[in-house]
C-alpha cells in the first residue's frame, strides 16, 4: 500500500537526505544531554530546533504520522527546554525509542509502503511525560516537604537535603566569590494556586540566582506535590537585599526567611545525600529569551555559509567517474609507449614532438583528475562512527556494565567504500569489547579497577594507511584458555598448542572453527564470528591484529588502505604472467640460493633470521607443480603477514611497484582460490592480484 | 537506417566454428573485436579462456571449442571475440571467424532435436535452414551458465 504523499520524487529525495541529517543531529545531541549534568541551553535548543524542522518538513510532505510524532515529541522538548521538566534516563529513552520510531516511518517513505507500527504507545508515554511535567513512574524524588517540618522546631534553622554534586557545586560557587543562601517562603494562597504560585516563584528565583536545590523541586510542583512552604538553595553574587526586594515585589507571599548557608548543615545532611534525586537541574538559570535568539540566529548562519558550497553528487555519479579516471589512466601509460615506438622508428619530427608535448600535459592532468576524484569519494569517518555512542550505551545497558566510550579522529577521511564495508567489523568487535571484554562493575572493583570500564575507539592517518583501533580496559584474552578451547574442538594438536607463542595462541580465535562451534565465552567471549571480522577486513585488503594482556584489556588494531579502488602494489612475474601482490602485505622481499630451502614435515621452509618460514611457490599454485629441472638456482622471495602469519612466496622475478586499480573478476569466473581480482597494466594487459590471506590460509591448513 | 523488421524474422550474427556455422541473436551481441591477449586465470573451468581488458573493463573470454567439445582450434587472422552482454556483464567467446549479420524467418527454424550435430543440444534454440546451409542458433544463458551438471557428449 502506497503511503500518498503530498510531494514529487525530487522533493522526497531531498527530504529524505534532510531527515537523516536531523536525526543525526537529535541521537548525537540527546547522547549528549544524558551525559552533561549541566543545563546546555543551546544544546536544548538545537534538539528542539531539529525536532521542529522534521515537525514541519513531514507535514509539508503530507506524512501525517510522522508529523504527528514529531509534534508530540516537540511539545516534551519544549517543556525540557522551558526547564519546565527535568533530563533523566528514562526521559532520554523514551525520546529515543521516538527516534527509533521516526526511523521506522522514515523508511516508509523510501518502501512507498506503509508500516505496521503504531504509535499509541510512544505517543501516550510522551504526552504523559508532558502532562506530568516528570517521568511517570518508578522514581524516588525528593524526600517530601513534610520532612521539613521537624527541622524548624531545632534552632530556626532552615535545612535541604543535598547530594554530593550539590554540595560540590555550592563548594566550589564559594571559592569562586559566589554567595550561598537558603530561603523559606510561605504562601498565603488557595490550596489550588499553590502549584502555580510556588512555579512562578522558583522561576522568578532562578532569574536572580542559581537554584541549586529546591523543595519541593521544580518535578514536584509539576505533580502538585506542594505545601505551602517552598525551601531554596540559592547561590548569587548579589546581596541579600537582592532577594528580600524580589521576594517583596512577588505577590502572595505570607513569610520569608533567609540566611546564609552554613557548614554545619552540610555536615548534618551527609548521609541522606545518596537517596535524593538527581534530576533537580535547575542550574545556571539564565536569560533565556535573549540568549536562545543568539544562538539560534549564529548556528544559521554558519549552516547557510555551508549549504553555498556543496552539492550533493549522487554515489553512482561518483563510481562511474573513477571508473573513467581508471581508464584514462590506462592510456595515458600507453600513449607513452605509443610514442617511444614513435621515437623509435624516426628521428621525432614536429608532429611527433607535438604529440610528445600533449601526451606530457595529459598526463599531467590526469593524475590531478585522479588524485581529485579520490577525494571526493572521501568521507570522514565520522558517518559511520557516529552511530556508535548511542548503540554501545544500549549495549552497556542491556548488559548491566559501566562503560565510558571515548571516540577520536572522527574527522579522518576513507573512501566511501570502505566506509560501507568496516560497518559490521567494527559493530562486532565494539559488542565483544561491551559484552565479553569489559567485566562487571562489581567484579571490576574486586580487581581494583574503576567500575567504569573504558572503551576506546581511535581513528588515525598512517602513511597510506587508516589505522582504527578498538581499545578496551577489560579482562583481555587468556591465550592459555584459547589453546586449551582450540584443542577440545580438534583445531589443533596438544603438540601443536604447546608449540604456538602466546600471541599466535591468541589470533586462534579468528579460526572459523573455534569462533562459531559453540559461542566460547569461556575463551575471554571473544570467539563469535571472529573469522568473519577478519575474513571483511581482508576483503578490503586490511589487515587486523590483536594485542592483549589479561587483567588489562585488549587493543584491535585495523590497517586499512585509504581507497577500495586504488592501491600498492608490488608486480611479480610467474612464467610468462605477471602477478600483483598488495603492497600492505608484504613485510620484505629476499633473494635467496636454493640450496638454502630446507624440509620441515616435508614442506619447503628457510630461515631468516633465525625463523622459520613456510615457503609457497606461487608457480606451483597457479599452473601445477614445478619439476626440478625448471627450478632456478636463484629465488626471490616476498615474505608476507597477515594477523601475525608470515609466509615467503617464490616468485621468478621481480617486476616493480606502482598503483594499480583493482577491477573484480565478475561472476562468470567466479571465486579463484588465490586470486583476489584484476588490474590493467601499462601495456593494456590484465595481470592478476594475488589474495595473500587466502594463500596463507590455505598454508596453514 | 534499418529496415523494418518483419514480425516473423530476427536477425542473427553469424560466426563460424571449426566447420560449423553459428548464429547469435543480434540484440544480445555488444560488438565484436580482433583477437586480444588473454591471460589466464588459474584454477578455473577449461573453458574459461581468461580474462582481456575491454577498454578499461576486466571481462572474461569463454573459449566455445571447449565448451562444445570441439577440437582445438588455431588463431588466425580471421579469428575474432565476440563481445555479449547478459544481465548487465559482458563476456567475450572467442570464435574462428565472423561473416555476417542475416535476417532469418521463423519458419525456416526447427527444433534442435531433428538435426543432432556438433555440440550438445541443450545449448541449442533451434538450426536454421538457410538457402545455402545451416545455422546453428545458440541459446546463450545455457552457453554461458556456469557449473552446470550435463555431461556434454560429443555425437558427430
Amino acid at each position: 500500500m502506497g503511503l500518498n504523499l503530498d510531494a514529487s520524487p525530487e522533493e522526497l529525495k531531498i527530504f529524505l537526505e534532510e531527515v537523516e541529517e536531523h536525526f543525526q543531529t537529535l541521537e548525537e545531541d540527546l547522547l549528549r544531554l544524558e551525559k552533561e549534568d549541566e543545563f546546555n541551553e543551546d544544546l536544548m535548543q538545537e534538539i528542539f530546533r531539529a525536532s521542529h524542522t522534521l515537525k514541519g518538513s513531514s507535514a509539508t510532505i503530507g506524512h501525517h504520522r510522522m508529523a504527528e510524532l514529531t509534534h508530540a515529541m516537540e511539545n516534551v522538548l519544549d517543556k525540557l527546554r522551558k526547564k519546565q521538566l527535568a533530563v533523566s534516563r528514562e526521559l532520554i529513552d523514551i525520546l529515543f525509542e521516538c527516534l527509533d520510531h521516526l526511523r521506522i516511518l522514515r523508511d516508509e517513505i523510501i518502501n512507498d509502503e506503509k508500516s505496521d507500527l503504531e504509535l499509541e504507545g510512544i505517543l501516550g508515554k510522551l504526552s504523559a511525560v508532558q502532562k506530568s511535567g516528570g517521568i511517570p513512574a518508578g522514581r524516588v524524588d525528593i524526600q517530601p516537604p513534610s520532612s521539613k517540618a521537624s527541622c524548624q522546631e531545632s534552632e530556626r534553622k532552615i535545612e535541604i537535603d543535598l547530594t554530593w554534586e550539590e554540595k560540590d557545586r555550592i563548594h566550589n560557587a564559594v571559592e569562586q566569590g559566589l554567595k550561598p543562601y537558603i530561603i523559606r517562603l510561605t504562601f498565603d494562597v488557595e490550596p489550588e494556586m499553590l502549584a502555580v504560585r510556588a512555579f512562578v516563584t522558583l522561576m522568578a528565583l532562578s532569574e536572580l540566582a542559581e537554584v541549586v536545590k529546591s523543595q519541593p523541586t521544580a518535578d514536584e510542583i509539576e505533580h502538585e506535590k506542594v505545601s505551602d512552604t517552598l525551601v531554596a538553595l540559592l547561590l548569587t553574587e548579589g546581596e541579600e537585599e537582592k532577594i528580600t526586594k524580589l521576594v517583596n515585589e512577588l505577590p502572595s507571599i505570607a513569610g520569608c526567611e533567609i540566611q546564609l548557608y552554613a557548614d554545619d548543615i552540610v555536615r548534618k545532611t551527609d548521609s541522606s545525600a545518596e537517596t535524593v534525586n538527581e534530576a533537580n537541574n535547575l542550574s545556571e538559570e539564565r536569560n533565556q529569551t535573549g540568549d536562545q535568539a543568539k544562538a539560534g540566529s549564529a548556528v544559521k548562519n554558519v549552516s547557510a555559509k555551508k549549504a553555498n558550497r556543496t552539492v550533493r553528487v549522487d554515489v553512482d555519479l561518483l563510481d562511474s567517474l573513477m571508473n573513467l579516471v581508471g581508464e584514462l589512466v590506462i592510456d595515458r601509460t600507453r600513449l607513452f609507449q605509443i610514442l617511444g615506438n614513435l621515437e623509435a622508428i624516426d628521428e621525432m619530427d614536429e608532429i611527433s614532438q607535438d604529440l610528445g608535448r600533449t601526451s606530457i600535459h595529459i598526463a599531467r592532468v590526469t593524475t590531478q583528475l585522479q588524485e581529485q576524484i579520490m577525494k571526493a569519494r572521501m568521507l570522514p569517518v565520522e558517518n559511520l562512527f557516529n552511530k556508535f555512542p548511542r548503540m554501545v550505551r544500549d549495549l552497556s545497558q542491556k548488559a548491566g556494565k559501566e562503560v565510558n566510550f571515548v571516540m577520536t579522529g572522527q574527522e579522518t577521511e576513507l573512501d566511501r567504500s570502505i566506509i560501507e564495508e568496516i560497518g559490521d567489523p567494527l559493530i562486532h568487535l565494539l559488542r565483544n569489547a561491551v559484552d565479553h571484554g569489559i567485566e562487571s562493575p562489581e567484579e571490576r572493583r574486586a580487581q581494583g579497577k574503576s567500575s567504569t570500564g573504558q572503551l576506546k575507539l581511535q581513528a588515525s592517518h598512517e602513511e597510506n594507511h587508516i589505522i582504527i583501533t578498538i581499545k578496551d580496559d577489560g579482562r583481555g584474552i587468556d591465550p592459555e584458555q584459547v589453546r586449551q578451547s582450540a584443542i577440545k574442538k580438534g583445531l589443533i594438536t596438544e603438540e601443536q598448542a604447546k608449540r604456538l607463542t602466546d600471541k599466535e595462541a591468541v589470533n586462534l580465535i579468528f579460526m572459523s572453527g573455534l569462533s562459531t562451534a559453540t559461542r566460547v565465552t569461556d575463551v575471554s567471549g571473544r570467539g563469535v564470528g571472529m573469522d568473519v571480522v577478519r575474513n571483511n577486513i581482508e576483503k578490503i585488503n586490511g589487515a587486523i591484529e590483536i594485542n592483549s594482556v589479561v587483567g588489562q584489556g585488549t587493543e584491535f588494531k585495523i590497517k586499512l588502505p585509504l581507497t577500495l579502488a586504488i592501491i600498492r602494489a608490488l608486480l611479480v612475474s610467474i612464467g610468462k604472467s605477471v602477478y600483483a601482490i598488495p603492497l600492505s602485505t608484504i613485510t620484505e622481499t629476499i633473494r635467496m640460493q636454493r640450496k638454502q630451502i630446507e624440509f620441515v614435515n616435508n614442506r619447503e621452509v628457510i630461515v631468516v633470521r633465525g625463523k622459520v618460514l613456510p615457503l609457497i611457490r606461487l608457480k606451483s599454485v597457479f599452473s601445477g607443480a614445478v619439476s626440478e629441472e625448471e627450478q632456478k638456482e636463484k629465488l626471490f622471495i616476498v615474505v608476507v603477514n597477515l594477523a601475525g602469519q608470515q609466509v615467503g612466496l617464490v616468485v621468478d622475478s621481480l617486476v616493480g611497484e606502482q598503483e594499480i586499480v583493482i577491477k573484480s573478476l565478475g561472476k562468470y569466473i567466479g571465486d579463484v582460490q588465490g586470486i583476489s581480482g584484476a588490474t590493467i597494466l601499462g601495456d593494456g594487459s590484465v595481470a592478476l592480484i594475488v589474495d595473500v590471506s587466502n594463500l596463507i590460509k590455505k598454508a596453514a591448513s | 537506417m534499418a529496415e523494418e523488421l518483419m514480425d516473423n524474422e530476427n536477425q542473427y550474427v553469424v560466426f563460424r566454428l571449426d566447420r560449423e556455422i553459428y548464429g547469435l541473436e543480434i540484440s544480445a551481441v555488444r560488438e565484436i573485436i580482433t583477437m586480444q591477449p588473454i591471460t589466464e586465470v588459474p584454477g578455473t573451468e577449461d573453458y574459461i579462456e581468461g580474462v582481456i581488458n575491454l577498454r578499461g573493463r576486466v571481462i572474461p573470454v569463454f573459449n566455445l571449442h571447449r565448451r562444445f567439445n570441439l577440437a582445438e582450434g588455431e588463431i588466425t587472422r580471421s579469428t575474432r571475440i565476440v563481445v555479449v552482454e547478459v544481465e548487465g556483464n559482458s563476456i567475450g567467446m572467442v570464435v574462428d571467424g565472423v561473416s555476417e549479420v542475416v535476417r532469418i524467418t521463423r519458419d525456416l527454424i526447427e527444433q534442435p532435436s531433428s538435426i543432432l550435430c556438433g555440440i550438445g543440444e541443450e545449448y541449442l534454440t533451434g538450426v536454421a535452414k538457410m538457402a545455402d546451409r545451416l545455422v546453428i542458433l545458440l541459446d546463450l544463458n545455457r552457453v554461458l551458465q556456469v557449473n552446470e551438471g550435463t555431461v556434454l557428449e560429443n555425437i558427430c
